[in-house]
């Protein structure tokens, strides 16, 4: 089976180099249960092996609002990417 | 003086529809989207019902939809086995001026094409453009702000989708309720036209749509799909966010055993994979829409309202983008004649959706959520159904029993009392 990056290699991007996704860092720190490193489509959130930080991969978000809505602890804010940038879906 | 009579925010189906409904009346309508329309946008995808067809004139032989859906399968699978009921109803393809009852669309190649017929109507579209923020005159929204744009209208039609940044902006929304969401993903299958209607035994230009449960969630509310589109198939799941949230698996892993089931690979063998995406789904019946749906100079369409209903055998959310982008066009051209934008006279939008389709559908299904998550209904009865075939039809020399025989072993062996399994059903035929 494909791994998760091949499958997201497969679709359309515009880079926006500014993220439209920020965490507060000390909440997300805070946060036991870390619903987005495992809901999100696009695994855009991961943790560093011997690391508690989450880092985020923007370029590869599907902006479907899953971690919006998984997100209890509030470190998330999510906004859309600028104009034309983000995903394009070539069939869908 | 405004601008425009109305703006629509998001050329997806319900802003499209709108914006085609008022231009087609005359109105002077402004349709913007963050990104060309379609490319952002992701449906399973079966567009049902018959709005686009009664809004468009030969929508059915222009729009570029995929196949008529004439069969609609429920296939309940286990790791080994797999149980499918298939319902086959040659006139659900329509014909002869009746619209069919469902097509498969693509929505990269719907959209443009609905944005497009809505700018031959005569609306100005404007793509690649995100809106910021709503124009606000105390409580009253007189257009939108883009950047250093500034555009004016008597009223604005909110249809930004699922993620609605604008309807939590006016208060309509507040934020998700984790266990009302679910999470829907797909890939998308590359199938020769010839390949896709043999094994699918589909009539010419005619697919099938298939809701599946069982093994393909792993024991986590939802259930999966497979439709059939021209030269391609459609494959997904729709879970809801919570429990998965809480099983700490990701919606790829599961989709991936799903395609991997022999049941299901059967069916995509030889397909090559061309594209992977997501959306998320307001699972939460008549609790996902606002209260409120308009106010004065705003009234909001679509997912962007929370229109959508997953019962297990259909997930539908595009017929109810297109109804309520119509209704709210037919309100905002009643507003337009009596040159009244206020809530009251926009308060007919939630009127007429309580009366129409949507809003009864969305009261119908109020319960179907609850009872579908429901973790018995996706392991337990499907086990119970495809056991009891087992048993019929398993030859391994002990002597053949009758049916009654074999249900009760079958009930017994899913592990659910008589009652139980009674209650389950009684359940599901009230609230489905």
């Amino acid at each position: 089976m494909m791994s998760i990056e091949s499958k997201l290699g497969l679709d359309k991007y515009v880079c926006d180099e500014q993220s439209h996704i920020a965490l507060d860092a000390q909440v997300c720190e805070g946060c036991k249960k870390r619903y987005c490193l495992t809901v999100c489509p696009a695994r855009v959130y991961r943790q560093e092996e011997g690391s508690d930080a989450i880092q985020v991969e923007h370029l590869a978000c599907l902006e479907c609002g899953t971690c919006i809505a998984a997100c209890e602890a509030g470190g998330l804010s999510w906004r859309y990417p600028q104009g034309g940038f983000g995903v394009k879906y070539r069939f869908a | 003086m405004s601008d425009f009579d109305v703006i629509v925010i998001g050329a997806g189906i319900a802003g499209s529809a709108a914006a085609y409904k008022l231009a087609s009346e005359g109105a002077d309508v402004l349709l913007v989207d963050r990104a060309d329309p379609g490319s952002k946008n992701l449906s399973g995808g079966i567009l049902y019902g018959r709005t686009l067809h009664d809004l468009i004139p030969d929508f059915a032989d222009q729009a570029p939809v995929e196949r008529l859906i004439s069969r609609n399968d429920i296939m309940m699978l286990r790791e080994n086995d797999a149980l499918t009921i298939a319902y086959d109803n040659v006139g659900f393809a329509g014909g002869e001026g009746a619209p069919p009852n469902g097509c498969s669309v693509l929505r990269a190649k719907l959209d443009p094409w609905l944005a497009e017929q809505a700018e031959e109507a005569g609306a100005s579209l404007v793509t690649d453009i995100l809106v910021d923020r709503l124009l606000m005159e105390g409580d009253r929204c007189t257009g939108v702000v883009a950047g250093d744009d500034e555009m004016t209208a008597d009223c604005v039609i909110v249809a930004d989708g699922i993620n609605s940044k604008m309807a939590e902006a006016l208060g309509a929304r507040k934020g998700f309720d984790i266990h009302d969401m679910g999470v829907g993903v797909k890939y998308l299958y590359r199938l020769d036209e010839q390949t896709v209607s043999e094994r699918f035994c589909c009539r010419e230009g005619e697919g099938v749509a298939y809701g599946v449960m069982g093994a393909c969630t792993e024991g986590i509310p939802g259930g999966g799909f497979l439709y059939t589109n021209r030269d391609s198939v459609s494959v997904g799941l729709v879970v809801h966010i919570d429990h998965l949230a809480e099983s700490g698996k990701t919606p790829y892993d599961l989709l991936d055993a799903m395609v991997a089931n022999p049941a299901v690979a059967r069916l995509l063998e030889g397909g090559t994979l061309v594209e992977y995406g997501a959306h998320m789904v307001a699972e939460g019946g008549a609790r996902n829409v606002p209260k409120a749906l308009s106010g004065p100079g705003w009234m909001i369409v679509g997912d962007a309202a929370g229109f959508a209903a997953n019962n297990g055998f259909t997930v539908r959310g595009m017929d109810f983008a297109a109804a309520s982008g119509v209704l709210a066009a037919e309100c905002a051209l009643a507003a337009k004649q009596a040159g009244d934008f206020s809530a009251a006279s926009l308060s007919a939008y939630d009127k007429a959706v309580a009366a129409s389709f949507v809003g009864r559908d969305m009261e119908t299904y109020g319960g179907a959520p609850s009872f579908m998550k429901d973790g018995r209904v996706y392991s337990n009865l499907v086990d119970l159904a495809c056991g009891l075939f087992e048993c019929v039809y398993r030859q391994d020399g002990t002597p053949k029993r009758n049916m009654l025989a074999y249900a009760k072993d079958a009930v017994k062996g899913a592990d659910l009392g008589l009652i139980e399994t009674g209650r389950i059903a009684w359940k599901a035929v009230k609230s489905l």
